[in-house]
């Protein structure tokens, strides 16, 4: 299985790349804003996208819109990792149609228990 | 009425002619004052409401940073306590393996003493019976001793091990903090350019004496950007020091919602109708509204994971 994570910060993706490792998964790309990661998922196959919220450039949100948007890519399990925890900021991401949410910071038990939810709601076994 | 009497009257009327004339030229002047005056307090409340604005920003600049310190703090005394644990497990490891050299000293030593028995056994040309049994017993005390000693051993470091690991990746979590405080800083950086921006427009403008555009200047600025300049571009969320401080309730209170929001099962409701083919769980049939699909001052709430699982489904 081979994902995508998008953050601004270098910290950030290191620490969800590592969370992967830890749960066996070492095939994964980096991107550093939403259009630094369309541009990667109009060049490779991913299977599953990590997205921050807050991005320079084009936010988590945006990203997430465009994927949805995209009949190639509209299926491709997303999951929001952010700051964010406001109410209306969920409604925002359920509008977007993201696949699951957490808030940092987060445990790499949720992490895992969140990707796991996500895989067997669209069909794949879980982690 | 006597000549002078109608001299010093002439006087006194030549006295108020020269009044009004001077009234005359200086009502212009006073219109001046009037219009200046009446152009310049629009500048003078901007600059109050402005004052009074930046002051009441300064304090949530202080109580941000102040909290990126409390957040830096406690991430740090996490990672020392990890650490210390650490140490103790390296220690535990040590000895260990100090343990493990023993025991391989002393079953180097058996083995010796076996043949030390067998050699004397064949010098003396003892019987066969009677030496059998006993190679036997020293064979299979060494074959148990080896077994449990190292086993025993084995499982030990190996749960240290795994503790050791798991201390690991509770480090790395914790090291998420850099990216809040950094969240933090960008935005009192974000808060201090902006405050900054608008008091030298105000002083140009001012200098400029271009009333009509301060006055309507006010509208140029805008809070809502989220995005500065720092080392990087760094966007950031204002309120990202509430997940520190809240960091063991807001995933609870996430999961809670999105949990209430599946069981509501009507994210299509809160969605337009064209968006419903949504790839996530949720149960399309339901017509019942999304209590989140109300727009009530609750909508600055945070939300846990919990919350957040129950809109989404574990």
């Amino acid at each position: 299985m081979k994902f995508l994570v998008v953050d601004d910060s270098p910290t950030m993706r290191r620490i969800v790349i590592n969370a992967l490792a830890s749960f066996g998964f070492k095939e994964v790309s980096e991107a550093a804003d939403g259009q630094e990661a369309l541009a990667k998922l109009a060049s490779e196959n991913f299977d599953f996208i990590i997205t921050d919220w807050n991005m320079p450039n084009m936010s988590g949100l945006e990203l997430t819109l465009a994927i949805r948007e995209d009949p190639s890519m509209k299926h491709l399990p997303i999951l929001m990792v952010t700051t964010r925890g406001l109410k209306q900021d969920i409604v925002e991401a359920l509008k977007a149609k993201v696949n699951n949410y957490v808030v940092k910071p987060f445990t790499p038990q949720v992490l895992r228990e969140k990707m796991d939810a996500v895989l067997k709601s669209i069909g794949k076994s879980g982690l | 009425m006597r000549e002078k009497d109608i001299t010093i009257l002439l006087k006194k009327a030549e006295e108020l002619k020269a009044l009004f004339v001077l009234g005359q030229r200086v009502i212009p002047f006073l219109e001046e004052i009037f219009v200046f005056v009446s152009e310049i307090k629009p500048i003078l409340d901007e600059i109050n409401v402005s004052i009074a604005d930046n002051l009441k920003k300064m304090p949530n600049a202080s109580k941000q940073l102040s909290k990126v310190t409390e957040a830096t703090e406690l991430a740090t005394t996490e990672i020392m306590d990890i650490v210390e644990a650490l140490v103790d497990k390296a220690d535990s490891i040590s000895e260990s393996l100090s343990e493990i050299k023993q025991n391989n000293i002393n079953q180097s030593s058996e083995p010796l003493k076996l043949l030390e028995i067998i050699f004397k056994a064949i010098q003396k040309e003892s019987d066969q019976k009677v030496l059998l049994p006993k190679i036997a017993k020293s064979i299979q005390q060494l074959r148990k001793s080896n077994e449990i000693r190292s086993e025993e051993n084995t499982r030990k470091i190996e749960n240290v091990l795994q503790s050791i690991r798991e201390d690991s990746s509770s480090i790395m979590m914790s090291l998420q903090v850099q990216d809040i405080t950094t969240q933090q800083i960008a935005a009192v950086n974000h808060l201090l350019e902006t405050i900054q921006d608008k008091l030298s427009r105000i002083l140009s403008q001012f200098q400029e004496a271009d009333v009509d555009s301060l006055v309507d200047g006010d509208n140029l600025y805008h809070e809502n950007i989220n995005i500065t300049k720092l080392h990087r571009s760094i966007a950031f969320d204002p309120e990202a020091v509430d997940a520190i401080s809240f960091k063991e309730s807001r995933q609870d209170l996430v999961d809670d919602l999105l949990r209430e929001h599946n069981k509501a099962n009507d994210i299509t409701k809160t969605l337009n109708k064209n968006e419903s083919d949504i790839p996530f769980n949720t149960n399309k049939n339901s017509l019942k509204q999304s209590k989140i699909t109300e727009q009530t001052d609750d909508s600055l709430e945070t939300f846990s994971q919990e919350d957040i699982d129950a809109m989404f489904g574990k």
